[in-house]
């Protein structure tokens, strides 16, 4: 693990600074016709006493941008994402959601941004038409529209066949479908969901990625997701930024992210090795002492037909290994370097700190 | 076997289409009311605790119907028993429109924040005096319902000797305005505070309040003997005197509701001190009327006294709590200030803030003592002009002391807030209050003879020393005493006031810091 975080302005520094836009390749081109970021926050802060809950943050999304917002528990990803969805005032900062200041134009605000909070309470007595209907209607839909917005968010989240099903009575993963939903129901151009795989089973957890996929890729949606399934956001998202302790430590895409943990690794003397999965035809009880002679190797474990390896060395080392291994009669299958998730970064980049 | 079915098939589906038209007629209606009421009226109609209510209700007004005609036996066409008929069907209406009904509103409001609901109504288009206007009208439909299923009762009463249909009348009319009241004190003790320890006082108070209420209301309607002073035309004045002043408290209990639905940035103050204002030339008026259009009530000065202490209350109440409030200015206001200087003057007491709170506070306590004092000289006797001063000079030290304590407070800890001060100032008015009673308790429930310093500082007594004529000299040492009082309490905000105008009349629009 690395001592030193990684300062927003170093890994961030286009986004915080707004130069030069993030995740260019997925959004140039809504970006460059629109010429306006969907979410900028600006210096935010967000005390609570003397805790320091949201300190400094910055950051931009674009659209059609899918960002990630990870961070511990107690980060201030929550207190960030009300300030943005109009529900609290920053103490200090902006947050302009489409070019609109959430603390000066939350009506403005409210009509663009959906928000989709990790606990979102239901009614009794309604069913799932009825809940939609009602949130279309107090977002000011009427007649065909309302009808018309109904039959969208219908379409869209695949609840037409429980229509007319209770909503206490559904399920866990059909309730945020029917949050997403809810939160769909007024066409809203950014999106903000707090943990909305959590809890949810794998099958649910994968139709939801792929909603949230469909919303920024077909329909330009900018989302901004927060969520402590790091392997999820690592599949959905264009862009993350990493949050602890109020402060963003981290921010740009997930390459960028990455590299420039692996940078501060290498600076901390963490950061140059890498992890390789050899894997042989048969198992070798002379492999691991093989291995452990050969340069770069920090360190084997060899569990029956395959072997991890610390590996220190670079690509062209790596080269040499797998040609050494093959010349000493090693029946290699398979030789892979492990690449870095967004979990590893993750683990990099936060120290765990809580307040 | 096709020609038997079609008229069969054709049947079903023009009843189908009936529906359907009757249906897209309903959504189309619905489409103009309110979302939140829409919402209640489909979820009570699939409620079984609203359904058992009501079912309760109509049984038990059968039970009173029959139980009692049973008892008449053959005097129900030769005694008079419109009356008690009446009384019992109304027990029935009155506990479910003043007990249940506004209980039912309060959950609901609550029930909202509880389970987060409320978060995602603010967040939608809705306003919030949308959502209190809709919890509020989904209340009063439910009283609505609950009037027209005593109405066949009440009409079976009517056929029965003894039946007054003018008092039943006004005893419904009123009691459905007690309703509304009460519907909306109830919205506003539950979104009165967050605290979990809150909402359990508040839970057991409203209970407790709406039953001694119900209470209260039956034995002033029912054999209280009100309908021997219908032929009174002060009966009806009062009346409308009452029903104008209690329609304008509701408004301001709506306002505050609304306020405290209202996003922080928003101005939550406003509203809420135009309404203070004209609630006070309402009552300036009515003192200034009574003196025009019948001096022997509007002259005299208990009435006069009466509207003081009225006054004095109503701006002292307030005063403490618009004192209280942060002089911050949002930017969203700020981005609304008027451009015109004159403007911005006018507007000044009514922006949120407690130093600007006291400009209107103390403003309307002058213009109370001027307005008293002149119709005193009017009717040739001081005491209510001197009650005026008196109870301005209340208003003054207690509002006072609300904002220098809000704004020392703020400088000991951040934990300090407004409700915080306005609980201390009023638990120190109720110690000043319950000691200057001692000497009044020592002199055998008279006050005494002898000025007692003390006296001056409970309002009650200050009012009551100016009655005592013998008492001349306690009265202008009282007076000097609590004018010292005033001058020095505000004498503490005098910076504080300048700094408020400062802030509004060299602000040059949110950019600035």
């Amino acid at each position: 693990m690395n001592d030193e975080p990684i300062e927003s302005g170093e890994v961030n520094g286009r986004s915080a600074t707004g130069e030069e836009p993030l995740a260019a390749a997925t959004t140039a081109a809504v970006t460059g016709q629109l010429g306006m970021p969907s979410i900028e926050l600006k210096g935010l802060h967000r005390f609570f006493g003397t805790l320091r809950a949201v300190d400094n943050v910055s950051f931009q999304a674009w659209p059609g941008q899918v960002m990630g917002f990870i961070g511990p528990n107690g980060a201030g990803k929550t207190t960030t994402m009300r300030v943005l969805a109009t529900l609290d005032l920053p103490t200090a900062g902006d947050a302009l959601i489409c070019g609109q200041s959430v603390i000066d134009r939350p009506d403005d605000v409210r009509r663009v941004l959906g928000f989709m909070p990790d606990a979102f309470g239901r009614y009794a007595n309604m069913n799932v038409t009825e809940y939609l209907d009602f949130f279309a209607r107090a977002y000011g839909f009427r007649g065909a529209a309302r009808r018309d917005a109904l039959e969208r968010v219908m379409a869209f989240t695949e609840l037409g066949p429980l229509a007319e099903k209770p909503i206490n009575t559904l399920s866990k993963g059909m309730s945020q479908r029917l949050g997403l939903g809810r939160t769909l129901v007024h066409d809203p151009e950014v999106l903000i969901l707090d943990e909305p795989a959590a809890g949810l089973d794998p099958r649910a957890r994968v139709e939801l990625r792929e909603l949230i996929r469909l919303l920024a890729t077909q329909l330009g949606k900018t989302v901004l997701i927060s969520s402590h399934i790091l392997t999820e956001l690592g599949e959905v998202c264009d862009s993350v930024s990493i949050i602890e302790a109020g402060k963003i430590l981290a921010a740009g895409s997930i390459e960028e992210l990455q590299e420039a943990s692996l940078a501060a690794g290498e600076q901390d003397g963490t950061g140059d090795v890498s992890e390789l999965s050899i894997t042989l035809l048969s198992g070798s009880d002379e492999l691991e002492t093989w291995l452990v002679q050969r340069p770069y190797v920090e360190g084997v474990a060899q569990a029956g037909r395959m072997a991890t390896v610390q590996f220190s060395g670079d690509p062209d080392a790596q080269h040499g290994l797998l040609k050494a291994l093959i010349e000493a009669g090693f029946a290699v299958v398979s030789f892979e370097t492990r690449s870095q998730t967004l979990e590893d970064t993750f683990m990099r980049i936060t120290k765990g700190e809580v307040q | 076997m096709s020609d038997a079915a079609s008229p069969h098939t054709s049947s079903v589906e023009t009843q189908t289409a009936r529906r359907r038209a009757f249906d897209a007629r309903l959504s189309r209606v619905s489409d103009w009311l309110n979302p939140i009421l829409v919402k209640e009226t489909r979820q009570a109609t699939k409620s079984i605790g609203f359904a058992m209510v009501f079912l309760f209700f109509l049984a038990i007004s059968w039970f009173v119907l029959v139980a009692t005609t049973i008892a008449a036996g053959d005097s129900l066409e030769t005694r008079p028993w419109g009356e008690d008929f009446f009384s019992w069907f109304y027990g029935v209406l009155s506990f479910a429109t003043m007990v249940i009904v506004p209980f039912t509103a309060y959950r609901s409001l609550l029930t909202e924040r509880e389970h987060n609901t409320y978060e995602l109504l603010s967040i939608s288009t809705l306003k919030p005096q949308q959502v209190v206007r809709g919890k509020l009208a989904s209340a009063m439909l439910q009283v609505f319902l609950y009037y027209a299923a005593i109405g066949p009762f009440i009409a079976f009463a009517s056929l029965l000797q003894g039946f007054n249909v003018l008092y039943v009348s006004w005893a419904l009319a009123c009691s459905f305005l007690w309703s509304l009241a009460l519907c909306a004190l109830l919205l506003l003790i539950s979104v009165a505070s967050n605290f979990r320890q809150w909402q359990i006082i508040s839970l057991i108070g409203s209970i407790v309040m709406l039953l001694w209420g119900w209470g209260l209301v039956l034995t002033m309607v029912v054999g209280s003997g009100l309908e021997r002073e219908m032929d009174d035309l002060w009966f009806w004045f009062t009346t409308a005197i009452v029903i104008v002043f209690g329609l304008s408290y509701v408004a301001l209990v709506l306002r505050i509701t609304t306020a405290r639905l209202t996003f922080a940035a928003g101005n939550r103050s406003t509203g809420i001190r135009i309404l203070l204002v004209v609630q006070f030339w309402m009552l300036m008026l009515l003192a200034i009327g009574m003196a025009f259009f019948d001096p022997v009530i509007g002259l005299d000065d208990e009435f006069q006294t009466t509207m003081a202490v009225l006054s004095g209350i109503h701006w002292s109440v307030a005063g403490v709590f618009i004192g209280a409030e942060s002089d911050f200015l949002s930017r969203r206001i700020r981005a609304r200030l008027p451009k015109r200087t004159l403007a911005r003057w006018l507007i000044i007491p009514f922006l949120p803030g407690g130093s600007r709170g006291l400009i209107l506070v103390l403003g309307h306590a002058v213009a109370m003592v001027l307005i008293l004092c002149a119709v005193s000289v009017l009717g040739g006797d001081p005491k209510g002009g001197l009650s005026g001063l008196a109870m301005g000079l209340h208003v003054c030290i207690w509002t006072g002391l609300a904002a220098a304590l809000t704004r020392w407070g703020r400088r000991v800890s951040y934990r300090i807030g407004p409700m915080h001060v306005r609980l201390v100032v009023f638990l120190l008015f109720l110690a000043i209050f319950i000691f200057s009673l001692v000497p009044f308790m020592l002199g055998n429930g008279r006050i005494q003879a002898e000025f007692s310093w003390i006296y001056a500082w409970n309002p009650g007594l200050m009012v009551t020393m100016i009655h005592e004529s013998r008492m001349f000299v306690g009265v202008v040492v009282g007076v000097s005493l609590l004018s010292s009082a005033a001058v020095l309490v505000q004498a503490f905000n005098a910076r504080a006031i300048a700094r408020g105008i400062r802030q509004v009349m060299q602000d040059t629009g949110p950019g600035s810091a």
